[in-house]
């Protein structure tokens, strides 16, 4: 057989690799190939080398690429199409009239950046959106009980029944999370009324329209929180897991130290999950405390959820255009909403395989969980109250209680994580017990002043001290001691410093059984 | 190659997931800019691949492929069904990767960065190592990378992506006859490359 050309050769061996030499064609250069073993073997090598890179490893999926493109096309459209309709004289006229026209409904156009990043969509069929009033509040019919549940509890009931709710949980352990939660058979959370609450911190008429504006202020930012639209789309404002926590604090601010003690154990005895901590500090003035009281800023950031995306993205707020939305639409959104997130969120799930995915920067991450009934979203929260808060913090996680003490919360009583407390009789004794302990590990506080029933207040300040003293109280029950022997270790340590010489035998013993 | 787009009526009551390039196309152009999202999940992930295959660096996928979209977005009302939109898009997706790689080219220029070298650095010494898999899978990918550009995107388009040689040479704007000698001319110069390794 004669040898080829090797320019000829070349192309046939590139049509044989690729298949398309014709089958009579191919088996003659397969004889060839047998009388040519060096071609044979130039042969193998491209095989290897096409096999390898037909093999050759993707990429990971961008699952945000829709979300970063959208805006962009979007930034970029608009600007484009305004040079475009500018640069042709003839329409300038048309444009100017047509923007004389356009003033009168300039309110629909404030809203429009919103909906531009919302539904990252084109202009047009946005516009059309908001003047259909698709895009609407979750919560557009909140009363103040329904306002001072969620700073309680973080819970926003999502029907008349209670049975299915919304609730932001925001701890240092499980970080923050926003969840829907369903129960069968009774409410999912305890429900207080603002006049309970009212009666019993001992609110005065005065201060009672106080908590009323703040309600009113905070109803507002829940508002403009949760918005969902008819086309599946939702966003949450990345801030509502840390805002019951700022009301909480807006609220225990706007109270007199002795209230703020009863508010306390108004916490306590619901399980709220928030602690007061700062509870003698001075009573904040109306007006500092309802301008101190976060805004909706004009740029604000959601976790945006559609049919195919969950993301972080910055949106423009407009409260008057939200609620002008919720004028013009009769029905409430809720079941639809719900019935909508939580088809969604299952359907993101399968795409994500629960996998933690990120929008924009590192600093955000949200991870989705659902199951047949329910969701949940992890949010990687940048900060541990809404931003624009301007307030002390008076509140901190409640701690939860240990396991072994559980049963007997009677006299011992857990707070927030820096106010591990034990509550105690405030007889004389303990008080000098205690007015004794060594300042800067422990503070304590005569919580009810009442003199039928004083009782007192010990609080660990750190997250170590609430450890270590949790570990003690560990040991001693496995020791089976459930003693704690705090006076005798006092006035041992007290006689030790001052007569410098070695402790006497114990004589007198205060016990506390904690 | 004139291609006509049909629309079939019934496609109106298909969801626009499951709708034809083409149908999707058409909306757009009648004004509903929204299809385009699907268009944009469609082939995302090839756009993005296809930009990795030819600069091999992770980093810069997700900006030129954005890119890539923008343009098409734009191009889209003028699409006139003359070929597929598939390889309408490569074939922006090719252009641009064209313009980064001479903007590199001119940077380097002027940085006196010498890339030539550091690559025919490593490929010797891996000549002197036994290969695994993986080491082969690099030393091809770095021995593509080393081909003049005329001939390392056809082989791209032919061995990574799958493509024919009508759609190769749709995407590279050249002739069929072209794109087949390209490619038996880079291929060979892809053995002599690995002839000492691999023979």
């Amino acid at each position: 057989m004669e040898r080829l050309d090797t320019k000829e050769l070349e192309q046939i061996i590139s049509l044989y690799l690729d298949g398309e030499l014709e089958p009579d064609e191919a088996k003659k250069f397969e004889e060839y190939l047998t009388a040519y073993p060096s071609v044979a073997r130039d042969v193998e090598i491209l095989r290897a080398v096409k096999k390898t890179l037909r093999a050759k490893e993707k990429l990971p999926a961008n699952n945000w690429f829709w979300l970063r493109l959208s805006n962009s096309v979007e930034s970029k459209t608009s600007h484009t199409s305004l040079r475009q309709l500018l640069s042709r004289p003839a329409l300038t006229l048309t444009i100017a009239g047509v923007f004389i026209v356009l003033v009168s409904s300039v309110i629909y156009l404030k809203d429009a950046p919103l909906f531009h990043q919302f539904f990252l969509e084109k202009k047009t069929q946005v516009q059309s959106s908001l003047m259909s009033g698709n895009i609407l509040p979750l919560f557009s019919n909140l009363n103040n009980d329904d306002v001072l549940n969620f700073a309680l509890f973080g819970t926003i009931p999502l029907d008349s029944a209670h049975h299915t709710a919304l609730q932001v949980k925001n701890s240092e352990k499980n970080g923050s999370q926003i969840e829907i939660v369903r129960k069968e058979s009774g409410s999912v959370k305890p429900t207080v009324r603002v006049s309970d609450f009212c009666t019993e911190v001992g609110i005065l008429k005065p201060q009672q329209e106080i908590i009323d504006s703040i309600l009113g202020s905070y109803k507002e930012r829940l508002l403009a929180s949760v918005l969902v639209s008819e086309n599946k789309e939702i966003a949450i404002h990345e801030q509502l897991v840390n805002l019951n926590r700022a009301m909480v604090s807006t609220i225990a601010a706007s109270l007199e130290p002795l209230q703020r003690t009863k508010f306390q154990r108004f916490l306590e005895k619901r399980e709220a999950p928030y602690a007061l901590v700062a509870v003698n500090a001075p009573k904040m003035k109306p007006e500092i405390l309802l301008s101190a009281i976060p805004k909706i800023t004009r740029s604000n950031k959601y976790v945006v959820i559609s049919k195919d995306t969950i993301g972080i993205a910055e949106m423009r707020m407009n409260i008057d255009s939200l609620r002008q939305n919720v004028l013009r639409r009769a029905s409430h959104p809720h079941p639809v909403a719900t019935k909508h997130m939580i088809q969604e969120l299952a359907e993101l799930e399968r795409q994500f395989s629960n996998t933690v995915v990120v929008a924009g920067s590192n600093s955000h991450r949200v991870r989705v969980f659902t199951d047949n009934n329910a969701f949940k979203i992890d949010l990687e929260a940048p900060s541990p109250i809404v931003d624009g808060f301007e307030l002390v913090d008076m509140v901190k996680p409640r701690m939860n209680t240990p396991t072994f003490l559980r049963g007997r919360q009677q006299s011992v009583t857990v707070m927030g994580d820096s106010g591990f407390a034990f509550e105690f009789p405030a007889d004389d004794e303990a008080l000098r017990i205690f007015r004794r302990l060594p300042q800067g590990e422990f503070r304590f506080e005569i919580i009810d002043s009442s003199e039928r029933s004083p009782k007192m207040k010990i609080l660990l300040k750190s997250a170590q001290n609430k450890k270590a003293f949790e570990e003690k109280l560990l040991e001693m029950k496995k020791r089976e001691q459930q003693l704690i022997d705090l006076d005798s270790l006092l006035r041992e340590s007290e006689q030790s410093l001052n007569s410098g010489k070695p402790l006497p035998k114990k004589e007198e013993r205060k016990v506390l059984d904690l | 190659m004139r291609k006509t787009a049909v629309i079939n009526l019934r496609d109106a009551h298909i969801p626009h997931e499951q709708k034809s390039d083409d149908s999707l196309i058409m909306l757009f152009q009648s004004g509903e800019k929204s299809v385009f999202r699907y268009l944009v999940h469609r082939y995302q992930e090839k756009v993005r691949n296809l930009i990795f295959s030819i600069f091999n660096e992770a980093d810069v996928v997700d900006d030129l492929a954005q890119e890539v979209f923008i343009k098409a977005y734009e191009g889209l009302q003028n699409f006139r069904f003359q070929s597929s939109f598939y390889t309408w898009l490569y074939r922006i997706a090719v252009n641009r990767s064209r313009d980064e790689m001479r903007r590199r080219k001119v940077k380097k220029f002027f940085t006196f960065q010498s890339v030539e070298s550091t690559t025919n650095l490593k490929i010797e010494n891996l000549m002197t190592t036994t290969f695994d898999d993986e080491q082969l899978r690099e030393t091809i990918e770095q021995s593509l990378n080393r081909l003049p550009e005329k001939y390392r995107l056809p082989i791209i388009l032919k061995d990574i992506d799958g493509m024919s040689y009508d759609e190769i040479a749709e995407v590279l704007g050249c002739e069929v006859g072209t794109v087949k000698s390209r490619l038996s001319r880079g291929r060979t110069m892809l053995k002599e490359m690995l002839k000492p390794i691999l023979a």
